[in-house]
């Protein structure tokens, strides 16, 4: 509870100092006032002025960070129900092929050069979360046998399934080379350009979330001790991995659709709250949800200012920052509990 | 038939095939409710194989089981785990839960999905805890115990599920001497006081003898015989059971038939 609490006042934090900082170099106070006239507007007062100064703090920085909020908190999600259902330590949110499939959307998608907009998206998070799901699908229909899923059979069918979409991903990106930077930045993983539609896009999957964490802690935590306690503890063990693969693929599928394939939040999150709470579900999934977060939220201050005015991938910033932090909690705590 | 629905697990022509090999050869079997069981038998005779046939994990190839007339394949599991709970051989802890955690697992049938332990609940885990001597182990983790204590803990589980039935597979390998009796008195007391139904696998002849009062002997996939203590643990039966001979004597305090160690250079 207190680390919840903790991470939480944290967030909050971070996610100011996020909204304040950037590279116009806007001074503090004015960025204060642009955001109180924000929540004035939200809350029906009247509506915020249209200075460049408010465009960039209310349309652009602040929808960033709530996107980052909630990309991070389902990729955590997502990491934490692989790790507990695959009992796999380098389980995270793409095992079952949605990175691959994502990557392979999109990319598609920018080689079409299609002129799409559904509900304000445009093709490539579109063909994404397409090409996700219809992965994921492939993935779990070839894994069955006789009717049941074997975890090691799901793994495996991933990782094979994987490895050949991207290769099919990477021939499409050498076919046409001014697709190349567009395509790996987009691979890489980032947060630019998105705005309040994508915040929006990704409120149901969040809220699915927490229907999750609320409903599968328990589930999950029986799972831990093994199929067959589970199931004579009474958990219909097929069908609660059913709906976990169903529901975690469904939240990565989302992320990635939105902000592309950012890694190492989703592998690593869960196991450095493992490290610090414990396995119980009931804490882990909030606290691993926070801490996606969080580390999203920062991690896109230097994907922001590091190069600019040009921008990081923020896959890259997430890995350098969270190696080191995970490497010295591994070292001094082992892999207890892992 | 009378009192048929006295029968509480029935083997109605169980065959199960495994790899190509026989595991289970058309066994035929009906287990009353309140019974206290001892299935014993060699290594590879189809003892822990029958268990798992029985708590519904592994499906027949032929036959079928049945579980308060029901047929426990087609059973939900959260109502086939009120009526069968289950101890296995092996328990391993890799995940860093406390004691009171994984015994309160055991409850998962009896909880609605967002509630989480009422108060018959955490009755149920105190006392299943209380019976298997791990109240000072509350607040342990399960990866920091020894093996016997792990098994404890399993068995606890099992208690506080409060199934109809218990099936354990060989519970005490693990402990010590007085622990082992003393889970074979919980199970007698369990057995004769709330009239739970007791399927007890056991490699130690002795055990089952002294506890059960009704011996099934497996040998090969078979049932070689079955009956009380006094007529199956003979001198005759074991050594067709194990192939070599093995000498039977009362035991002095309680009288059930026990089986006496000879060493080298006495004759049977």
């Amino acid at each position: 509870m207190a680390t919840m609490l903790v991470l939480l006042a944290l967030l909050i934090v971070c996610g100011v100092v996020a909204v304040m900082v950037g590279p116009s170099g806007q001074p503090l106070p004015a960025v204060m006032q642009a955001l109180a006239d924000g929540v004035r507007a939200s809350l029906g007062g009247q509506p915020a002025p249209s200075t460049p100064l408010h465009t960039i703090v209310l349309e652009i920085r602040l929808p960033r960070v709530f996107l980052g909020c909630l990309v991070g908190a389902c990729l955590a999600l997502s990491g934490s129900v692989m790790q507990a259902l695959f009992q796999n330590p380098m389980a995270d949110p793409y095992i079952v092929g949605v990175s691959g499939g994502a990557s392979l959307g999109a990319v598609a998608a920018m080689m079409l050069g299609l002129d799409v907009a559904v509900a304000g998206f445009t093709a490539i998070p579109l063909m994404a979360f397409a090409g996700a799901l219809a992965t994921t699908v492939l993935v779990y229909i070839l894994a069955q046998r006789g009717g049941r899923i074997q975890t090691a059979t799901l793994l495996l069918t991933g990782i094979a399934i994987g490895s050949m979409v991207s290769a099919v991903t990477a021939l499409l990106m050498l076919s046409r080379d001014e697709l190349q930077s567009a395509a790996i930045f987009w691979i890489l993983g980032s947060l630019s350009g998105r705005g309040w539609q994508h915040v929006y896009a990704l409120i149901p999957q969040f809220i699915l979330a927490l229907g999750m964490a609320m409903f599968m802690a328990r589930p999950l935590n029986v799972l831990l001790m093994g199929d067959e306690a589970a199931g004579s503890v009474g958990l219909d063990v097929q069908r609660t991995k059913r709906w976990l693969l169903a529901l975690s693929s469904l939240l990565a599928a989302a992320a990635v659709a939105v902000s592309g394939v950012i890694g190492f939040v989703g592998l690593i999150v869960p196991h450095v709250c493992r490290l610090i709470v414990g396995p119980d579900h009931r804490v882990l999934l909030p606290v691993s949800a926070l801490a996606g977060a969080l580390l999203m939220v920062l991690a896109d201050i230097p994907a922001r200012l590091a190069l600019a005015p040009a921008e990081l991938p923020i896959g890259i910033i997430t890995s350098l920052l969270g190696c080191p932090f995970f490497l010295y909690l591994l070292h001094r705590q082992g892999t207890r509990g892992l | 038939m009378a009192h048929q629905d006295d029968r509480l697990l029935v083997c109605d022509r169980l065959h199960i095939r495994y790899d190509g090999d026989d595991v289970l050869r058309d066994i035929d079997l009906s287990i009353m409710a309140g019974e206290m069981i001892g299935v014993i038998g060699p290594n590879g005779s189809g003892k822990s194989t029958l268990l798992r046939a029985l708590s519904g994990v592994l499906a027949p190839s032929a036959g079928r089981v049945l579980l308060a007339g029901g047929d426990v394949q087609r059973m939900r599991p959260r109502h086939r785990a009120h009526l069968v709970g289950v101890v296995h051989q092996h328990s391993t802890a890799t995940f860093a839960f406390t004691v009171w955690d994984v015994v309160s697992m055991g409850r998962h049938a009896h909880l609605s999905p967002l509630k989480g332990l009422g108060p018959d609940d955490r009755q149920a885990v105190e006392w299943a805890m209380q019976q298997t001597d791990c109240v000072q182990l509350a607040d342990r983790l399960v990866t920091e115990l020894s093996g016997g204590e792990l098994q404890r803990v399993i068995i606890a589980r099992a208690l506080a599920q409060q199934p109809q039935t218990l099936l354990l597979d060989e519970p005490t390998n693990h402990l010590d001497i007085n622990h082992q009796l003393e889970i074979g008195r919980l199970l007698s007391a369990l057995n004769r006081e709330r009239g739970m139904t007791i399927v007890w696998v056991s490699h130690d002849v002795n055990l089952a003898s002294e506890f059960c009062e009704r011996i099934i002997m497996l040998r090969r996939g078979e049932i070689l015989t079955q009956g009380p203590p006094g007529e199956v643990i003979t001198q005759d039966w074991l050594s067709k059971l194990y192939g070599v001979p093995i000498p039977v004597l009362p035991n002095m305090l309680s009288g059930r038939p026990q089986v006496v160690l000879v060493g080298k250079g006495a004759r049977a």
